[in-house]
């Protein structure tokens, strides 16, 4: 009865083991990295694979596609900035000074083309809070 | 009145941690009149916070906007019901709610157990109430909702209108419920552990709590999903997103834990397995609250960022080491009393369950905390899509399936050959055929077939069970299939109960498997008088509107759908502008469940995308979400089946001991 046991437990750590070293394994096969726009921008080996940035959507850089899906704009960071067209219609909390994640990739034109958006709203009160961090990446998103 | 509810969370924490000692003491001191003490003082905490949450609900009815919580969640035009439900809104105001909630609980456990489980209680109270200690203690020093502004606004800012939903006023509650629930049978369990009696005394008392708690975390998940997919407008109703995540994985971890008690009912097994699950769950529900409350995480659902963070952190290593050092300590007491004789047996299913439920939860915790550890350890953002989940998570979704059909049937200890042909040789024959006539139908997508080949295979098996006991009754009581059916299963609420959270389970994959795997898109920009087509339906662009309130604007598109020619419903997706945040809102219309007459087969999902007020060009959005309706219908199911499983035994009044015995054996039996 004992070795059974001891056989049953041995048999489950196996598996679950073998289980948890697939799933870790597969995890860093498919993780994207972040990725500030200053540092796409200074880092050539960035611009050839899918990535995501993050950062704001500069004033007035918002061009709607004519036909009403998909927008240009760019993403900066205050100093360096990224053209981007993304090619789906956008999330209500896109706007402009607004921040925002972008997947995807460089194009020939040199045109980040994402796949992927993510837009933010801070609330007032968050707003004020995030400025007086100063970080981006823990801002509080609208909430639910 | 602010006042009012300041001095209650002050007196609430002092009456805490005067309970943790006395429950304590009398412990100790084997001294019967603290212990009682104690007791009284969990009633005391749940009276005080009352108090101090009414009196933040009538701040915010009367537009208190000295109070900063007040007039970051609310403002004078807010509707009552959202004034109510913004006691939640924000940080410090679900906090109270959630220690509330637990104090409820605590006085509920108090007042029902004032002459039973006097050896556990004093463990439970001070473990209850040392939990409370810990929120209350976070609420007057951290996150007060009674904090004052310096001055006093003359308005709120409000909730944010993606909040004012009647969701907002049942989704969050029915999360806490369940979160929290989950703390009553942890105490126990810790009770059990601190006074050495570990039999299966804190599991058969807790059994309710743990379907309590287990009913409103699913409920919550559910609504959850439901409110995204009526209300976010990308057409589907789980993302993987952290906060989601935080609520499934205690979900999980609570289901492995009321299917695995029954074994250690049935058969001495999985006792330390048992404690371990209850630890884990109740550690995932803290880090589900973590995670919705202090932002750690940038996701649609988080608040705020906030200081909660090393706070909950040291809590939750506290709770961790307490719990494990006195597991430990009892380990020699928590021998099996039987073991695992055949991989062909219910109790190795119940092992590939619960292997199941844990590989699944280890899945989902991966891959929410593995992007906030990097985060905060490496100082690198990284982040994990969707498919990583759904390549995971869907295999262990099927395995977890077949077990689901096997499980319930397949004979205890060594299933023979002939036990095997008896149960399953007509489930599988009927799951075979429904797969045949899917691929014939032109199913071509493998995984939704064989989800689609399982599914019929659990259903087939159950509906053999009811068959079978339904006959049996017929014959021996003379009964009609009605009756016979119906007092088959009020004889055993427990098992029948549970089949009945299978079937809603069943469907629930059903609808799943068909949402995702044929769920079509498509983009449209069109002028009035045209129209565009998804799948079997057409849509004609036939007018406009638009339309002013005092928050907002709306703009509106009639669509009238017509189902392979006919006419079936007009659909009117709007797009809300609101003025004070300028950020529009889309309201997204669907021909589906809640349709008259009720669409059960494919949802029609449509959004209003944009407008050109140059062109009058409109651009929609359609999406077809084949099944989905059945993720609904599934919830209903399962609410059903949990009652029933919770019914009392009023129906065997004498020998009430006997046929509670009796009950217990006769679901795993």
């Amino acid at each position: 009865m004992r070795r059974q046991r001891q056989k049953l437990i041995l048999g489950g750590i196996i598996i679950l083991s073998g289980l948890g070293a697939l799933i870790v394994y597969s995890f860093n096969q498919s993780l994207v990295y972040d990725h500030s726009v200053a540092e796409f921008m200074g880092n050539p080996g960035l611009q050839r694979s899918n990535c995501r940035i993050y950062g704001k959507v500069a004033a007035a850089s918002v061009v709607r596609e004519p036909g009403g899906i998909g927008v240009r704009f760019t993403v900066t960071d205050g100093t360096h900035s990224v053209p981007v067209i993304y090619a789906r219609e956008v999330p209500d909390t896109f706007k402009e000074e607004g921040d925002v994640v972008v997947e995807g990739m460089l194009n020939a034109e040199g045109v980040f083309a994402a796949h992927h958006l993510l837009a933010k709203c801070p609330s007032k009160y968050e707003k004020e809070a995030q400025e007086a961090e100063g970080s981006y990446g823990s801002a509080g998103a609208g909430a639910i | 009145m602010a006042d009012l509810g300041y001095a209650c969370l002050l007196m609430a924490l002092l009456c805490a941690v005067w309970g943790v000692l006395s429950s304590w003491l009398g412990h100790q001191m084997r001294h019967s009149e603290l212990v009682r003490s104690g007791e009284n003082a969990a009633v005391a905490v749940a009276t005080l916070l009352g108090v101090a949450c009414l009196s933040l609900i009538t701040a915010f009815l009367r537009n208190d906007f000295s109070l900063l919580y007040v007039a970051q969640n609310s403002n004078t035009t807010q509707p009552a019901i959202y004034k109510i439900a913004a006691l939640w809104g924000g940080q410090s105001g679900s906090l109270m709610l959630w220690v509330f909630i637990l104090s409820v609980y605590a006085a509920i456990v108090v007042v029902q157990n004032r002459r039973r489980h006097r050896v556990l209680m004093p463990g439970v109270t001070g473990t209850l109430l040392g939990i409370s200690t810990f929120f209350l203690f976070m609420l007057q020093f951290v996150s007060n909702p009674f904090e004052p502004l310096p001055r006093a606004a003359a308005e709120g800012t409000g909730l944010n209108p993606l909040l004012q939903n009647p969701f907002m006023a049942s989704h969050p509650p029915s999360l806490y419920l369940g979160y929290v629930g989950v703390a009553v049978p942890f105490a126990f369990a810790l009770a059990a552990l601190m006074a050495g009696r570990l039999d299966n005394e804190w599991i058969t008392t807790t059994r309710r709590w743990s379907l309590f708690a287990w009913f409103f975390l699913g409920i919550g998940i559910l609504q959850g999903g439901y409110w995204a997919y009526v209300e976010l407008g990308w057409g589907g109703y789980w993302a993987w997103d952290p906060v989601e995540n935080a609520s499934l994985m205690p979900w999980l971890t609570m289901t492995a834990f009321i299917h695995s008690v029954m074994i250690q009912e049935k058969k001495g097994m999985l006792k330390v397995w048992n404690l371990l699950l209850i630890i884990m769950t109740f550690c995932l529900s803290i880090f589900g609250t973590f995670i919705t409350r202090s932002g750690v995480i940038s996701s649609v659902h988080s608040f705020t960022k906030s200081s909660l963070g090393p706070w909950f952190a040291t809590f939750w290593v506290t709770i961790v080491l307490v719990s494990v050092l006195l597991l430990i300590y009892r380990l020699p007491r928590l021998r099996t009393e039987n073991s695992i004789e055949s991989l062909l047996s219910r109790e190795s299913a119940f092992l590939f369950n619960n292997i199941l439920f844990i590989a699944i939860a280890f899945t989902v915790f991966w891959g929410t905390v593995y992007p906030i550890l990097s985060e905060a350890i490496q100082g690198v953002k990284v982040s994990i899509g969707p498919p990583w989940f759904n390549q995971w998570i869907v295999p262990l979704g099927l395995a977890l399936i077949f077990v689901t059909g096997v499980g319930p049937l397949i004979a205890w200890r060594r299933a023979s050959g002939q036990n095997l042909i008896r149960n399953f040789a007509g489930p599988i024959v009927f799951g075979a055929a429904v797969g045949a006539i899917c691929f014939v139908l032109g199913v071509r997508h493998f995984r939704a077939l064989l989800s689609f080949v399982l599914c019929a295979f659990v259903l087939a098996t159950i509906a053999q069970e009811l068959w079978r006991g339904t006959r049996s009754r017929m014959a021996s009581a003379g009964e009609g299939f009605l009756t016979g059916l119906t007092s088959l299963i009020l004889r055993n609420k427990r098992r029948y109960g549970g089949y009945l959270v299978h079937v809603g389970m069943v469907m629930i994959f059903v609808g799943i498997t068909g949402s995702s795997a044929f769920q079509q898109e498509v983009t449209a920009h069109i002028k009035r008088g045209e129209s565009f087509t998804i799948g079997p339906y057409s849509m004609l662009f036939a007018d406009t509107g638009s339309s002013h309130d005092e928050h907002k604007d709306v703009l509106s598109a009639t669509l009238e759908v017509s189902r392979d020619g006919q006419r079936v419903d007009t659909l009117r997706p709007e797009k809300y502008y609101y003025r004070a945040t300028e950020q529009p809102t889309t309201e997204v219309a669907i021909h589906g469940l809640f349709s008259w007459p009720p669409n059960l087969g494919d949802d029609l999902y449509t959004i209003l995308v944009d407008n050109d007020p140059q062109g009058g060009g409109y651009t929609f959005k359609a999406y077809l979400n084949p099944l989905i309706s059945w993720i609904w219908l599934g919830g209903f199911v399962v609410i059903l089946g949990t009652h029933v499983a919770v019914l009392p035994e009023w129906a065997r009044v004498p020998a009430k001991r006997l046929s509670s015995a009796v009950e217990v054996s006769g679901v795993v039996s």
